[in-house]
């Protein structure tokens, strides 16, 4: 059975420290990938438990961060649990990233919001149920019809141009290039299954006209209760990602307004908001929506003590839990590096990853793809980073 | 095989831990109640610090109640391939809770798939999982056992999960598992005081319960280091203390165990050293970083040693250290003394050599002082820290 951790070999790097870390004992490399989404190992080095688990479990929960600060990490890794296992005991988690390209303004209306988390609900169980058609084949024809319905209506494109990318390339990949890449799960079926799936899901199909947003909403809460799942958590991300919202915190309180008068509504039928906001809109909904913030709420603010963390979880889970920090792989004249990185870096989580990438760099440049850091390698990652010169990560941001 | 004779968990022998029966008792409780709560539970802790007889005893307890148990343990799958050995456990699981005995599945997703669909119908009554060794086992393993086994099983509510082991906490994905698991103990499972050692050593070495003062003072109140000090000789102790390392491997294992003990904390570099001190031979002090390493690998792997965070750096399991030093203090006084001073000398050098880390390997330097001073063994002269370090100390 494949591992879903990509070996170091598979890396196209040139740069050495792929070799380097193999060298000094991890089995991938912990600092490459900067993207949260593509990141494997993401929900096994989380940082600040307290806050996932402030995040995690039925009822409405908020997270507050800084931009670049972890919250789409952490909103990606709640998805992520939510997919473990084969069956539907887990939470189904709808992404919601609110479409401000299509809607044209921020000030989206309840009928807006109701639509465009239908359409992602429906993305994420069409996506869900091709990696488990079991889920489908064991229900009777009304509830396939209602299912095949749900899809029709609320997927961007028409079932069919979805189910025929499917069949033309026997696999689910380019359904999740189109409606999802960073949607995970685990064990997509075969391609006979697949094709069953998807041939049995197109005759279910009834082309009755699509209701309005709210009774669709209402139509995909019932399938999911259906399907067995046991709440829902609507993983509200990216309100800041508008033209009007990016540094306005009133504006990304009143783009949210309308979630915010439901979500309490919600609750009583097991559908929970689970938000992930930048910290300037805290005091804000605090003042406005004092019972809704009343609890649950966990404000990230990343010190050099938890950035350090950061790393030492890192060089944990990618060495195996054979050593956690490193020192491990560092001179004697050498201690406390992550601290020593910490200290250096802007308080947020990628810095401290491109700058301990910088690290090993430094090292191989200077040294080749062998040996224990040294204070040089440190100094000289740090350098660079202050003089400016570490430009991947401003740019990203 | 070893001399050694293990004590069998026996209810009649068994001493101390109401705290965390208490705790596993209102568990399952809330499990036959249908409330919510924690369903996972860790157990973990020291080597012979009482895992194995308080996951027994909580078993008998359970029987009595008459609540099923499916009890997996990790060790039997130790080099199998991970995927036939969760499909093994997948199948047993089945067997063991009514379901198919055979044709699962074509693979552990559809396997996992036929256990819980089964699983169902049992979960009408409470069900406790134990699994044993999680920590030991290879990382290969657990990630696939989490998610067709342990994932989905920690979201089933009638099921209380219990993972025991010792060494590397594995960072599960799941939160049921990691962040809202709850340990049993605090958060280890601890020795036990000196009246539970009384009381252990009347129940299980009546002969040897007037000495519990005396083996108390050396072995902490480790239970299982109780009842080895209390019935064989310190040499015998030890190898009865790293049964869990495979009889071939065992003597190399002790003898690094052995050069490694006098150090609070270690790594590849002081490896070489001590070596070549204990073998009294210099060639050890040209081996390879990946050599060293080798032996630092063999020694998690058998759990006998960790990373530690605070020392910012290897250290031996508590109790093998403490034992295994006193070994060499009463029967290798001589060995134990050039080891103390290999390490006061290479703290030295590295004071003198790494002015950023100074103060660090001072402190070192002066532990092994003191432990030479505190049995007459005291460094020479020239290896005396100075003054001016002192001070700095």
């Amino acid at each position: 059975m494949a591992s879903s951790t990509p070996a170091l070999h598979q890396t196209p790097d040139s740069s050495g420290v792929p070799e380097w870390l193999r060298w000094a004992g991890f089995r991938f490399d912990p600092f490459g990938p900067l993207d949260a989404a593509a990141d494997p190992h993401l929900s096994e080095y989380l940082v600040g438990h307290e806050v996932f688990a402030r995040v995690w479990g039925d009822g409405i929960s908020w997270v507050f961060a800084p931009a670049g600060g972890g919250k789409t990490a952490l909103r990606i890794s709640v998805m992520q649990t939510c997919w473990i296992g084969q069956e539907t005991n887990r939470p189904f988690p709808i992404p919601y990233v609110p479409p401000f390209l299509a809607w044209g303004h921020a000030r989206p209306s309840e009928e807006e919001h109701l639509m465009a988390l239908t359409r992602s609900g429906a993305r994420a169980l069409f996506l869900a149920m091709a990696h488990r058609p079991h889920w489908f084949f064991r229900l009777d024809v009304s509830e396939r019809q209602d299912i095949a319905n749900l899809f029709q209506w609320n997927l961007s494109g028409p079932l069919s141009v979805y189910l025929n990318l499917c069949r033309q390339s026997r696999q689910i990949s380019p359904l999740r290039e189109v409606l999802d890449p960073t949607f995970v799960m685990r064990d997509p079926p075969d391609e006979v299954t697949l094709q069953q799936w998807c041939d049995e899901l197109e005759s279910a199909l009834a082309f009755q006209p699509a209701p309005p947003p709210a009774e669709r909403w209402a139509h995909l809460l019932a399938v999911l209760k259906m399907l067995g799942f046991p709440s829902v958590y609507i993983l509200a991300d990216g309100f800041d990602g508008a033209p009007e919202t990016i540094d306005n915190p009133m504006m990304i309180v009143d783009c949210m307004r309308p979630l915010l008068h439901r979500a309490e509504k919600w609750a009583q039928d097991n559908v929970f908001l689970k938000a992930f906001l930048p910290t300037e809109t805290f005091p804000l909904l605090a003042e406005q929506f004092p019972l809704l913030l009343s609890d649950h709420v966990a404000v990230i603010h990343w010190t050099p003590d938890l950035l350090a963390e950061i790393i030492r979880r890192r060089v944990y889970v990618a060495s195996g839990g054979n050593f956690g920090s490193l020192d491990a792989v560092a001179s004697p004249a050498l201690r406390d590096v992550e601290t020593a990185l910490a200290r250096s870096v802007m308080p947020l989580p990628r810095e401290m990853l491109v700058l301990t990438r910088q690290v090993i760099e430094e090292h191989v440049r200077r040294e080749g793809a062998e040996g224990l850091l040294t204070g040089e390698d440190v100094e000289a990652a740090i350098l660079q980073y202050t003089q400016g010169n570490l430009l991947l990560t401003r740019t990203a941001r | 095989m070893s001399a050694v004779q293990l004590l069998p968990y026996s209810p009649r022998l068994f001493v101390n831990r109401e705290q965390e029966l208490q705790m596993l008792e209102e568990r399952v409780q809330a499990l036959k109640e249908g409330r919510d709560g924690h369903r996972v539970l860790i157990l973990s802790g020291e080597r012979g610090i009482g895992k194995t007889w308080l996951r027994s005893h909580f078993e008998h307890q359970l029987s009595q109640e008459r609540i099923p148990v499916v009890r997996l343990d990790l060790k039997e799958y130790a080099g199998k391939d991970p995927a036939w050995a969760v499909a093994d456990i997948l199948q047993r699981v089945s067997i063991e809770t009514g379901g198919p005995r055979e044709r699962l599945g074509a693979d552990l997703a559809e396997m996992s798939r036929t256990v819980f669909r089964h699983l169902q119908k049992f979960l009408q009554q409470p069900l406790v999982v134990i699994v044993d060794h999680v920590y030991e086992s290879d990382w290969a393993l657990l990630p696939l056992l989490e998610d067709y086994l342990l994932g989905p099983l920690a979201a089933e509510r009638r099921v209380l999960l219990l993972l025991t082991g010792r060494g590397r906490l594995y960072p599960w994905k799941n939160p049921e598992l990691s962040t809202l698991a709850v340990p049993l103990g605090k958060p280890e499972l601890e020795p036990f005081d000196p009246l539970f050692t009384k009381d252990q050593l009347k129940r299980q070495a009546p002969s040897q319960a007037h000495r519990a003062d005396e083996i108390y003072e050396l072995t902490g109140g480790n239970p299982l280091a109780n009842y080895l000090v209390a019935a064989y000789s310190l040499d015998q102790a030890v190898e009865g203390l790293l049964e869990p390392v495979p009889e071939e491997r065992r003597r190399t294992v002790r003898e690094y165990l052995e050069a490694l003990c006098v150090l609070r904390a270690f790594d590849e570099e002081r490896i070489p050293d001590m070596l070549a001190t204990y073998y009294d031979n210099d060639s050890y002090r040209q081996w390879t970083y990946a050599r060293s390493r080798r032996v630092r690998e063999e020694l998690i792997r058998w759990g006998l040693a960790r990373w530690d965070a605070e020392q910012r750096g290897y250290v031996m399991d508590r109790i093998v250290r403490q034992l295994i030093e006193r070994y060499l203090q009463t029967q290798k006084p001589e060995l134990w003394r050039r080891l103390h001073q290999t390490a006061y000398q290479l703290y030295q050098q590295w004071a003198n050599n790494y002015p950023a880390t100074r103060e660090r390997w001072l402190e070192e330097a002066e532990y092994h002082r003191q432990r030479l001073q505190e049995y007459g063994s005291l460094p020479s002269r020239s290896e005396n820290i100075s003054a001016a370090d002192r001070r700095i100390l």
